[in-house]
């Protein structure tokens, strides 16, 4: 059951870190927000920066590894580690993943988008396991 | 409710088009409606502050969703449902339940207390509960202004029929 949790909890942590990002619009300059870099750098100098790396989550077509950088609250920086590579599809929404987003937001013309929602490609069984762990972690 | 896991942090967490989050110590997230159309645009952008923004419709899948009524694939009364705000699993069984209705699913929708509704009928235009589009989309975007209660708003989401 901990084990259960625990990989759970690893493919929450890197569906967020691979999702939370924000998308282009420039920040304000006091801001360390970098998107796509991942220097890999812990506990730089400013205040409450700090990085986290998730446990692997081995999925069916391979293992899942992001590393996430916190500063003052929000998560600014995301370097992905392992993507599941087994499956050709995974190859292939793993390409498309980052571009087609960028693409929504200029075809948007829209200065910020965080995420996309839209026609799930998941399971229901998929989203009841989701909710069950976010329920567990107290989310 | 806080746990140790995300304490100081905001979250938002995408599962395959699905959107769950929570916006404590920022501003809210900013989630963009796919355009069931042209998966490459989005509609437009609703704040999430607490809960999920689930769509359902055949962009995806294709014609996986049955009317439990008639047995038969849903009718092609909507091209894609989007609900905002109750948790996850919910804002799924709403949103499904939504695009098999149609769009007599608003009213029932709106007067769910925390839910609010984007309809994509086939033409393009949108349906939506008052709250859906709360705050209105920066100017950059091109929209003026947001979707009128239960009226039908012009393509794009935009009043004005700007992109």
């Amino acid at each position: 059951m901990r084990r259960i949790l625990l990989v759970l909890m690893s493919t929450i942590a890197a569906v967020v870190a691979m999702f939370g990002y924000r998308t282009s619009t420039p920040t304000p300059a006091t801001s360390t927000a970098t998107v796509a870099a991942g220097t890999g750098s812990t506990g730089g100098g400013n205040t409450g920066t700090s990085t986290v790396t998730g446990t692997a989550a081995q999925t069916r077509w391979g293992p899942v590894q992001v590393q996430i950088t916190v500063s003052g609250g929000k998560v600014t920086a995301v370097n992905v580690l392992q993507v599941p590579d087994g499956n050709g599809r995974d190859v292939e929404i793993n390409n498309d993943a980052v571009p087609v987003l960028k693409q929504e937001t200029l075809s948007a013309q829209s200065a910020h988008i965080d995420s996309v929602s839209g026609a799930t490609y998941t399971s229901q069984g998929y989203t009841t396991s989701l909710q069950s762990a976010l329920d567990q972690a107290g989310l | 409710m806080t746990s140790t896991l995300t304490a100081g942090l905001d979250w938002l967490v995408n599962a395959g088009g699905g959107v769950v989050a929570r916006a404590v110590h920022g501003p809210a997230w900013r989630v963009a409606v796919e355009d069931p159309r042209d998966r490459t645009k989005v509609l437009c952008v609703v704040p999430l502050r607490d809960g999920a923004v689930v769509t359902s419709g055949t962009a995806a899948r294709g014609r996986h969703i049955t009317d439990p009524r008639t047995g038969a694939p849903a009718a092609d009364h909507l091209l894609s449902a989007t609900v905002i705000g109750p948790p996850l699993t919910w804002a799924d069984v709403l949103a499904t339940a939504a695009f098999v209705e149609g769009p007599a699913a608003l009213p029932r929708i709106e007067g769910l207390d925390g839910c609010e509704a984007l309809l994509v009928r086939p033409d393009g235009r949108l349906l939506a509960t008052p709250g859906a589009l709360a705050a209105p989309p920066p100017a950059q975007t091109g929209c003026t202004g947001g979707a009128q209660p239960g009226r039908v708003i012009r393509q794009n989401g935009c009043p004005d029929g700007s992109a």
